[in-house]
């Protein structure tokens, strides 16, 4: 299988800490790929950079054969890289509807001068979308809150709106971080589903989590960060079961 | 047209994504809109507001002539900091420099003000750009700051600039449309009102298209936005020129009606009295902000009528710290919430 995302001795440090530390890491193509590791480990450092939100200290990252060592945000989502955020990056005062609309940007085309006035044309480009949108809401079980604010949702659907956007530019590359963090049970399933549909239809993603048993059952591969260095790599069952993932984990709850 | 389309009309949107989504077929989407009837009652409103020139006195049409010109500004005030969340304060440098362009086209170039006006939407088009270009990296009060300070420097270069008139400013020139003066305060009023629906309708377009939403991810959160792919610079950009158009035209608008144009039309009272305007209309309200618009401007120019000249500030300041206050959202987010509770209760009663 072909390497879709590669990256080489990623390096960011802050300050005196080394968050990130010469890592390196290769999801494949059509593959659902945990990235996990306790609190503070570099997950979140790391696929910022990534993804072009943050930039690299050291090493470089491919993307489908291409080096986008550097590449700003908006340029590797227009290539295909979708991601969702540890922390709340929703746009409050819009109705769900909107915030999964805008994850449609790079796919929307209908030029000048149908951006400027709303024409026949922009019309029917909005609806194919929106109604494309609608089931993704019904997906991910969104379906009964598509008009509602944001700011309005509990925690748990809020959630699951920013993975309705990402998922929504249809990336070659999904990247998620934590999305099970705080979800209701009832949720995380819908979660669950969601990535196992998600890679029975052919998307690449790269989940982090910092709870291992969660991932284990669905992912294909996984990597083990800690403490900003790559302590394991390989399929999730051989990984669960090595020493340095046990004993980084020592301490606390490695199945939850 | 059909209002409703079925998924396989959707091939066109087609993507990875697709093969999630499939499933369920035939659903109906909803035009986000609204319906037939508001467009319709919007063209009337819009045809009854153009033809009050033909009902009323010359000092009324007067007046309505500067209504117009406060709601261009007010648009751009709305496009800039309602729709992009971006606190400018530029628009008197912007506004200003319409102003002058308008005179100087008019008086030394002798164009005629239909190439005068497009000319002036590319000159402020331009100083937008370049606006937004030296604040990309600073947001809020160094904007604003910013932004504000390009006003003054054109006020002091416009102020010692002989052959802009200096310090008393320019008068005495007529600006023609379509050769016939636009000392005509009906034409005036026309030739406003024909800029303003345009901005309308531009506004309400982009609202409704990925530009809105471009502009709408950028206020909320630029970090997620540039991660769907949406080029913040680009769009922060886009929204400065047009906004810098916007207000150029007011400007040299305002430059007919006044028929003097001096350094004061760089000061930033006048950008003040339209941020009162978009507080109380509500920013991310176009309706609040016309509304208010033309209330608050018809009180001003009349209050001396009621005897309520002394009382001016006060009634603006006050209607800011109680908009503040009781409707963060001003009136455009009562007026949102009013319709909203009105059609779900409606709905209710039909389904019911
Ligand atoms: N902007 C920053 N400035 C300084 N230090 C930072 C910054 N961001 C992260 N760090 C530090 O880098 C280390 C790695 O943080 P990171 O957020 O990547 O961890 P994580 O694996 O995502 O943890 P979590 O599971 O809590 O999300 C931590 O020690 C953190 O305190
Ligand atoms: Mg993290």
């Amino acid at each position: 299988m072909a390497a879709l995302l590669e990256a080489r001795g990623v390096t960011r440090r802050w300050g005196g800490l080394v968050a990130v530390n010469e890592v390196d890491l290769v999801v494949e193509t059509g593959t659902l790929h945990g990235l996990i590791g306790p609190n503070g480990a570099g997950k979140t450092t790391l696929v910022n950079m990534l993804t072009g939100v943050d930039r690299l200290d050291g090493g470089t990252v491919t993307f489908a054969g291409e080096d986008v060592t550097g590449v700003p945000a908006h340029r590797l989502a227009g290539r295909g890289v979708a991601r969702s955020f540890q922390t709340s990056q929703l746009f409050e005062d819009e109705s769900v509807v909107d915030n999964v609309m805008a994850g449609r940007h790079r796919l929307i085309e209908y030029r000048f001068p149908h951006t400027f006035l709303t024409t026949p044309r922009t019309r029917r480009v909005e609806r194919e979308h929106r109604l494309h949108v609608i089931g993704l809401l019904e997906l991910v079980g969104l379906a009964e809150d598509a008009n509602r604010r944001v700011s309005q949702l509990p925690y748990g659907r809020r959630r699951l709106v920013e993975l309705a956007r990402a998922i929504a530019s249809d990336p070659t590359l999904l990247v998620l971080d934590e999305p099970a963090a705080g979800l209701p049970g009832s949720d995380v399933d819908v979660l669950a589903q969601v990535l196992v549909r998600l890679r029975e239809v052919g998307f690449t993603v790269l989940v982090i989590e910092h709870n291992i048993g969660l991932l284990v059952s669905v992912c294909d591969r996984m990597t083990v960060l800690s403490e900003g260095r790559v302590i394991a790599d390989g399929d999730p069952e051989t990984v669960r079961r090595s020493p340095e993932v046990i004993e980084a984990y020592v301490g606390r709850t490695p199945d939850a | 047209m059909s209002d409703q389309i079925t998924v396989t009309d959707d091939r066109r949107a087609a993507g990875v994504g697709d093969a999630l989504v499939t499933a369920s077929g035939g659903r109906k989407v909803a035009d986000p809109g609204g319906g037939r009837a508001t467009g319709a009652a919007a063209l009337l409103a819009a045809a009854a507001v153009a033809a009050l020139p033909l009902a009323t006195d010359y000092s009324t049409t007067y007046l309505l002539a500067y209504i117009v010109i406060i709601a261009l500004l007010g648009t751009s005030l709305h496009l800039l900091m309602g729709l992009m969340g971006v606190f400018s304060l530029g628009q008197a440098a912007m506004f200003g420099t319409g102003a002058y362009v308008a005179v100087v086209a008019s008086d030394e170039l002798a164009l005629d003000g239909i190439l005068g006006l497009l000319l002036v939407a590319l000159v402020g088009a331009v100083l937008g750009l370049v606006m937004g270009a030296v604040t990309l990296r600073v947001t809020d009060l160094y904007l604003a700051l910013a932004t504000l300070a390009v006003g003054y420097i054109f006020e002091n270069v416009v102020r010692n600039t002989d052959w802009l008139g200096g310090p008393q400013g320019r008068t005495g020139f007529v600006i023609t449309v379509a050769g016939r003066s636009l000392d005509d305060p009906r034409l005036l009023f026309w030739v406003g009102i024909v800029a303003l629906y345009l901005f309308i309708v531009i506004i309400w377009s982009m609202r409704r298209s990925k530009l809105g939403r471009a502009f709408m991810a950028t206020r909320e959160s630029p970090i997620a936005a540039r991660s769907i792919g949406i080029d913040t610079r680009r769009y922060k950009l886009l929204g400065f020129a047009l906004a810098g158009a916007f207000s150029g035209i007011a400007g040299a608008l305002y430059a007919a009606w006044s028929l003097v144009v001096d350094p004061s039309v760089f000061g930033i009272d006048l950008t003040l009295s339209v941020l009162a305007i978009a507080i109380v209309g509500g920013l991310r309200s176009l309706p609040g902000i016309l509304i208010v618009g033309a209330a608050l401007t018809y009180f001003r120019n009349s209050a001396a009528d009621f005897g309520a000249a002394d009382y001016v500030l006060l009634v603006y300041g006050s209607l800011i710290v109680l908009s503040l206050r009781f409707l963060p959202q001003g009136l455009g987010g009562l007026l949102a919430s009013t319709v909203t509770a009105g059609t779900s209760r409606m709905r209710g009663r039909r389904e019911s």
